[in-house]
């Protein structure tokens, strides 16, 4: 995208392929159809509306500001998580659970905190992609579980894949809006300044919308056994994985302040963890003893 | 090779400590899992029943599978039912006490799966970004950097 600065554009052409993917598993009955109803079409374009928005956001926050400092904001997205669910649900955990979120979001954000340029666009949009991608999150839960009527019988791989149909329709008027003009013009200009073919460049962007769209389907094979919350600490802790990863396979070096924070976000979902577990256990005991 | 060899076993060392650290114990009923996504149904994991005094303490180790005529005749092996202290669910019309073995066996199963679903997410982000030059950083690209 730093040879094509559209990020709108991008992300919608992802969306299709990702789209366009699916649509062929379906057509080569490769997995079922979905079957909705128009209840269940509504929900999921709910869920396809913020996986939009969330991702474009996210790009816009990336493209304006310093990535390290988007990848600040964005490790906050445990407590919207936590904060989502609980609003939507009704059921909020144990405030010593939440407590556990502190050290995993702030050794996060210590270990990106690289540069001090502060960009109030780049801000406002990781937020507004953590907003967006908590709600993802919450609703897809509830789409897929088994009470809910509207949306039966459908796994959450083929879930994501609705979700991205609604979200590529979503975000199509957007990109046209914003980038129909320019998109045209930079993808000329790419072409000559970046030294690559067009063939090349269709290929890097087919590539990526696929590999983006696999990357969010596991994502939510993970969601369907897991709690949103620890979707969201995972998605954090994704952040230090590929921190850690770089230093023990590449020997790349680190700093002082990366080594601390990463340090402090791993203690800090193993804390979540054993807290989390620790209180599902007592209240699960609690209820049996009532019954 | 060396690196890909590296990789791989961070990815496998990486794994085993997300199982350890990740919150996706077998008992996790929380408000969205009881909702029916969890595999706390779908995996037929079995209940602790009976008195208040025996929930705490199950009677353990024993395989026992009893006959029983009054069961119904549910081939659904989700079904599950209170009757005595046992771990036990029904299969077939017959009721089923399973060990803590068994119990212990599905839960390290499940949370195997669950850790193999993160690393896999994992290992697509860092090739997502691979792919994507835009977002090519020497935090979250170590391939690039390298």
């Amino acid at each position: 995208m730093n040879i094509i600065p559209a990020p709108l554009s991008v992300a919608t052409i992802q969306f299709f392929i990702g789209a366009l993917y699916a649509g062929s598993i379906w057509i080569l009955k490769l997995r079922p159809t979905p079957k909705l109803t128009s209840k269940g079409m509504n929900e999921l374009a709910k869920v396809g509306f913020y996986h939009s928005t969330g991702q474009l956001a996210t790009m816009i926050s990336m493209n304006v500001g310093p990535i390290s400092f988007t990848h600040i904001v964005k490790a906050l997205e445990p407590f919207f998580s936590a904060v989502v669910s609980a609003v939507v649900f009704g059921e909020w955990m144990k405030p010593q659970v939440y407590a556990t979120l502190i050290p995993v979001v702030g050794g996060v954000a210590y270990a990106c905190a690289q540069e001090k340029h502060f960009s109030w666009l780049s801000f406002t949009t990781a937020m507004s992609s953590n907003l967006a991608f908590a709600l993802r999150a919450v609703y897809s839960k509830h789409a897929m579980s088994s009470s809910n009527k509207d949306i039966k019988d459908l796994s959450s791989t083929n879930l994501f894949g609705v979700v991205t149909w609604f979200a590529a329709l979503v975000s199509l008027p957007i990109a046209l809006l914003l980038e129909g003009t320019s998109f045209i013009p930079l993808w000329k200009a790419a072409v000559e300044t970046s030294g690559k073919t067009v063939r090349q460049l269709i290929t890097a962007v087919v590539i990526s919308g696929l590999v983006h769209y696999l990357n969010n389907e596991v994502m939510y094979l993970a969601l369907s056994n897991v709690h949103p919350v620890t979707l969201a600490v995972g998605n954090t802790m994704k952040r230090v994985f590929i921190l850690v990863a770089s230093v023990m396979v590449f020997q790349n070096p680190i700093s002082v302040q990366a080594a601390i924070g990463s340090a402090i976000g791993i203690g800090g979902v193993l804390l979540y963890s054993i807290t989390k577990d620790y209180y599902e256990k007592v209240i699960k005991l609690h209820e049996e003893a009532s019954a | 090779m060396k690196s890909v060899f590296k990789a791989t076993l961070f990815l496998v060392v990486w794994q085993l400590c997300l199982i350890l650290m990740l919150n996706v114990s077998c008992e996790a009923t929380t408000a969205l899992d009881r909702s029916g996504t969890s595999l706390v149904t779908k995996q037929r994991r079995p209940i602790v029943t009976g008195t208040k005094s025996k929930r705490l303490a199950p009677d353990t180790n024993v395989i026992h599978v009893r006959n029983s005529q009054n069961a119904k005749r549910n081939t659904s092996a989700v079904a599950m039912e209170e009757k005595g202290p046992r771990i036990c669910h029904q299969r077939g019309g017959a009721t089923v006490s399973v060990s803590d073995t068994n119990v212990w066996i599905s839960a390290l199963l499940h949370r195997l799966k669950i850790g193999f679903y993160f690393a896999l997410w994992y290992a697509l982000n860092v090739a997502y970004n691979s792919t994507f030059p835009f977002i090519f950083s020497p935090l979250i690209c170590p391939i690039s950097t390298s």
